[in-house]
């Protein structure tokens, strides 16, 4: 793998990649394999290798192996500048990642500088795809989800008043609170208070006092599982107990942070086990036989899977490696049936028509509560 | 400095060799101190460096994600470490981008940029009054350069630090050389100084002139030893000055003897003067004191000579009082029968009968004699005053208004006698009886004394007497009612004037008018008024008799009316009557029967006795004087024995004396003065009767 690196590196200064026979189609996947992301992006590695492997057995693309090539971002946004830069290097036909939205939008600069598509599967700020032509999403984005958040919360909870505490240090989470206020607001909900905290905080103890003094019907933590799970953790352990709300940052493993306090919490995201497209049956199926895993939560697995085999779909299509016909492809995906759904991209690159899904914690996993369409 | 005092070198060289000393110690500390600095710095260098290492990559990624507000919490919480005042940072074209520190607003040179490249770098500056050590780098993570970065760590602490330690040693410096000054001083000062001072002063001394001064130093050192020749020295100055004094000494005292003896000399002369003067004055005041104790032994002399000439006067005028009084006595019972007999006479005559005259004529004749007779007590200074307020206004015009007046006016019409009576006059206590008695024959006498025709002045006035009236030594002092008489007669011969108080000294043809005793009257009155008498006798003629009588502040009594002789009726009531005179026993026994009175008479006190203890008697009446046996106390006496509280009237010719007063005390009751009227006797029987015990109370005449 390195050595193919090298190779691509003396290719680049030619200036056209030239696929040699036998030589394996590589795809960059860039995400955190060090610091505080590191665990967060795991799943998706083993997706995104799942994938590869189940494009190769089919005969791979245009007979070649499909190489994986990870590329670590160090879980800082100059980590994933460095890391696109070295996927540039490494000549890849596309990139999949990375997968926080503070992460993509530095590697979205230089990959649309350079013009090598990046399809990310989870990071949600709109501005990531208004980077360039280069860049998709197979995942909804922050607005929608805000919007769903904040109807849900006024409509079915019946909340009036909401506090929302963001992470400064995530995009995501800046982008998805202020989405999820102005939404709340135009239905007539009413915010008391923003608070904020560092997304490598431990303590949030003098940010929850703050929140004692603002008794709101729901708390909106648009943090990740980390963060926010420490957050709902000290906040119960305080005796501060709203109905706790959350974005697609969470997930099944806030448990691990919050243990039993995020029980009867409620989040949004992409995916539940229970969808009933074929491409997610086939994908627990697999995760079943492969990894004898029972029932795959993590929405990180499928976007991932979806996100590599899009990408799949579009080098076919383009009938060559070149990037730039690999990127018209990829805009030009029609109802590509993934395990997430049917993706179709606009002229954003952003998929149309995904859902939204809103989950409960339960004792023992997130149950289905409600679905909306874009 | 050659010029100071040995003290003063003393301690400059002291001084020096501290100061010498302090700079070797300062020139020694310091390169530790600095040293000491400096790895201070070197602390603050790795703290920052660390501190800056601890946040490089989350200051990278904010700066480079544009994520401003995570940037501001970052460097807030760097600005949490103790000493870190303020932290900058910029981007690559060196303009901040964030600072915790609003003054921080410039740019960082290319020079300063270009600096950072290598390594970061770390200095001392200063901002405003305060220093700081300041360290700067480039931020680069990931061999991506980002941006750069101050950091200002105050240096205030450190700098307190320092001065501290300064401080310290220079205090330490100080506190060590005031110990050596003061411990040197010390030592120097008692070893040398003084010393010095001392061998300095005794030569001083001996400079002034007190030679043979010696200096009490030890021995042992340099200045000891010049002590010790000094001594020497002095006192071999000293006996030869004496020698020299001695011998001058001797002549001054030759010439000084010399002139003392001179100067005793001049001293006698002149004490000499001074002795004879002294002498002449003394005699001249002894024959001064001489002339004057003649003086006095004359003065006393005629005093001497006066008082005898009062005495026997006063002896004789006695001598007369004693035999009047006695002659009173027995008129006084003679006349008893002239005054009562006509009061029953006329009880007993018709109204028309032309015998009612006559009889009125002897009672009056009775009553005049009975007058007479009270003149005479009244000399005897035995006459009872009676003592009622008065005024001697009312006295005297009711002598001017009186037949006797109207009689002496006919005699002597060519005499005018004029009144001057002072309105507001004050009262006096007296017997009115005598007072008008006395105004009646000063006013006798002055008409009397002009038979060619003139005129009498009476006049009162009120007067306060504080100095002596003539004739009297012991006047008292106080208040007086003063009556005189003044008239424009020949006067009265010095010889005569001594004489004029004399009983029966009269220039009056005897038995025209007057009766010898008129000036002996007023004498004795004035006496028994406790009053002063004084007579002035004009240049060429005329009289002036002025009397003084002591005031009294009461107010005068209205006389009563006769009362009616059926207010003092008896009730069958036994009386028995006490006189050893027959007549007076008939006079009282008539009066008492007439007044409805149940009478028996005896005698004698022995005689009452006997027949008390077979006879109750309601009321005695009971002469007081009886001879011979008891008299009228005794009886009394004795019959209160038989009957405790026995009602009685005493019945006396003379005046009211002790006997009298014994009498009543015991019990008797009332006192009548013989001679007595019926209703004098009758008001006395019945206030006697009508009182419950033996309270004694005295009756006035009148």
């Amino acid at each position: 793998m390195m050595f193919a690196g090298v190779v691509s590196a003396s290719d680049m200064s030619r200036g056209i990649v030239q696929a040699k026979p036998l030589e394996p189609v590589r795809i960059a996947v860039v995400l955190a394999l060090t610091g505080i992301a590191a665990e967060d992006n795991l799943p998706a590695i083993q997706a995104a290798r799942l994938a590869v492997e189940e494009t190769n057995r089919s005969g791979g693309i245009f007979g070649l192996p499909v190489e994986l090539e990870l590329i670590d971002n160090r879980s800082t946004p100059i980590g994933s500048k460095n890391a696109a830069e070295k996927a540039v290097q490494a000549g890849v036909v596309g990139v999949i990642g990375p997968l926080w939205s503070s992460h993509a939008l530095p590697a979205a600069a230089v990959l649309q500088e350079a013009r090598v598509p990046m399809i990310t599967p989870t990071a949600t700020k709109p501005e990531v795809t208004r980077v360039g032509d280069c860049i998709f999403r197979v995942c909804m984005s922050d607005d929608f989800q805000g919007f769903v958040m904040a109807r849900f919360a006024s409509e079915r909870l019946g909340a009036q008043t909401a506090v929302v505490l963001k992470n400064i240090s995530e995009e995501y989470s800046v982008t998805l609170a202020d989405m999820f206020t102005r939404s709340f607001e135009e239905i007539g909900g009413k915010v008391l208070w923003q608070g904020d905290y560092k997304g490598t905080a431990v303590n949030f103890e003098n940010l929850l006092e703050q929140v004692r003094g603002f008794p709101a019907d729901v708390l909106f933590i648009p943090g990740y599982a980390r963060d926010s799970g420490l957050v709902v953790q000290q906040a119960v352990k305080m005796g501060i107990k709203p109905i706790f709300l959350g974005g697609d940052g969470w997930g099944e493993n806030m448990r691990q942070y919050a243990g039993n306090a995020v029980v009867g919490a409620y989040y949004t995201t992409h995916y539940h086990p229970d969808v009933p497209f074929k491409k997610s049956k086939a994908l627990q199926q697999l995760y079943r036989e492969r990894l004898d895993l029972e029932r795959v939560t993590d929405i990180r697995i499928p976007l991932t899977y979806d996100a590599v085999l899009v990408l799949v779909e579009a080098v076919r299509r383009a009938g060559g490696l070149d990037r730039e016909s690999i990127r018209e492809a990829l805009a030009l995906v029609d109802k590509f049936h993934g395990a997430t759904g049917t993706i179709t991209f606009d002229q954003n690159g952003d998929p149309k028509g995904k859902e939204a899904v809103i989950l409960k914690f339960e004792k023992e996993r997130s149950v289905f509560i409600h679905s909306m369409t874009q | 400095m050659l010029n100071r005092s040995l003290r003063f070198k003393i301690n400059a060289a002291i001084l020096i060799t501290c100061c010498v000393l302090g700079v070797s110690l300062g020139t020694l500390i310091y390169p530790f101190e600095m040293n000491r600095l400096n790895s201070r710095y070197e602390e603050i260098q790795v703290l920052l460096d660390t501190l800056f290492q601890q946040k490089r990559d989350d200051l990278a990624n904010e700066i480079f994600a544009g994520q401003d507000l995570a940037l501001a919490r970052t460097l807030a919480d760097m600005l949490q470490v103790k000493g870190i005042a303020a932290v900058t940072v910029y981007n690559m074209e060196g303009e901040p981008i964030l600072s915790t520190h609003e003054a921080v607003s410039g740019s960082l040179s290319s020079q300063r940029r270009a600096a950072m490249d290598p390594a970061p770098v770390f200095m001392k500056t200063d901002m405003g009054e305060r220093s700081y050590a300041e360290y700067s780098t480039l931020i680069q993570v990931i061999g991506e350069k980002i941006g750069y970065f101050t950091i200002q760590y105050d240096l205030a602490e450190l700098e307190r630090e320092s001065l501290m330690t300064m401080s310290f040693f220079a205090g330490l410096f100080l506190c060590m050389l005031a110990t050596m000054l003061l411990f040197l001083n010390l030592l120097l000062s008692r070893s040398v100084v003084r010393p010095a001072s001392i061998l300095r002063d005794a030569i001083r001394k001996v400079h002034e002139g007190r030679l043979g001064e010696q200096v009490d130093l030890p021995v042992g050192d340099e200045i000891g030893q010049m002590a010790a020749d000094f001594n020497g020295m002095s006192i071999r100055l000293k006996e030869q000055h004496i020698a020299l004094t001695n011998a001058i000494e001797a002549a001054d005292a030759y010439a000084a003897r010399l002139e003392e003896s001179n100067r005793d000399l001049e001293r006698l002369n002149t004490g000499l003067e001074e002795m004879v003067d002294a002498r002449t004055a003394a005699l001249r005041k002894s024959n001064e004191q001489l002339r004057q104790e003649m003086n006095e032994r004359r003065q006393a002399e005629k005093e001497k000579q006066d008082l005898e000439e009062k005495l026997a006067r006063s002896q004789k005028m006695e001598a007369l009082g004693l035999l009047a009084g006695g002659v009173a006595h027995d008129l006084n019972n003679v006349l008893s029968g002239i005054v009562s007999y006509p009061d029953l006479l006329l009880l007993d005559l018709p109204k028309g009968s032309p015998f009612r005259k006559p009889i009125l004529m002897i009672q009056e004749s009775g009553k005049k004699a009975a007058a007479i007779v009270e003149d005479l007590l009244t000399l005897a200074r035995r006459g009872v005053t009676s003592t009622e307020a008065l005024n001697l206004n009312e006295v005297v015009e009711d002598y001017l208004s009186s037949p006797e007046h109207g009689k002496l006016t006919q005699y002597h019409p060519d005499v005018r006698v004029h009144t001057d009576l002072s309105a507001d006059l004050f009262n006096m206590k007296g017997s009115p009886v005598h007072l008008r008695k006395t105004v009646m024959n000063l006013v006798s006498n002055a008409v009397e004394s002009q038979p060619q025709g003139g005129s009498v002045l009476i006049s009162t006035s009120n007067r306060y007497v504080d100095r002596p009236i003539s004739g009297y030594e012991n006047v008292s002092e106080g208040e007086y009612v003063v009556l005189e008489v003044r008239d424009d007669g020949p006067g009265i011969a010095d010889n005569d004037l001594r004489r004029v108080f004399e009983p029966f000294y009269t220039k009056k043809v005897m038995g025209r008018s007057g009766t010898g005793l008129g000036m002996a009257v007023v004498w004795g009155t004035v006496q028994d008024h406790h009053g002063y008498i004084d007579v002035k006798i004009g240049e060429e003629k005329g009289t002036t008799f002025v009397l003084y009588f002591p005031i009294t502040r009461e107010s005068l009594i209205q006389r009563g009316k006769p009362v009616p002789v059926e207010h003092y009726m008896g009730n069958k009531e036994n009386v028995l009557v006490v006189d050893d005179v027959r007549e007076q026993r008939e006079i009282a026994t008539s009066m008492l029967r007439k007044l409805n009175y149940e009478v028996q008479a005896v005698s004698s006190g022995e005689e009452a006795v006997a027949v008390l203890k077979e006879w109750d008697a309601d009321v005695l009446v009971l002469d007081m004087i009886m001879d011979p046996g008891m008299d009228g106390l005794d009886t009394y006496r004795e019959v209160n024995n038989i009957q405790p509280g026995q009602k009685a009237v005493i019945a006396s010719g003379f005046a009211e004396n002790e006997r009298v007063k014994e009498a009543q005390r015991l019990g008797a009751g009332e006192y009548v003065k013989k001679p007595y009227t019926l209703e004098i006797l009758g008001m006395a029987m019945k206030r006697v009767l009508s009182r419950q015990n033996t309270h004694p109370s005295i009756i006035n005449q009148r």
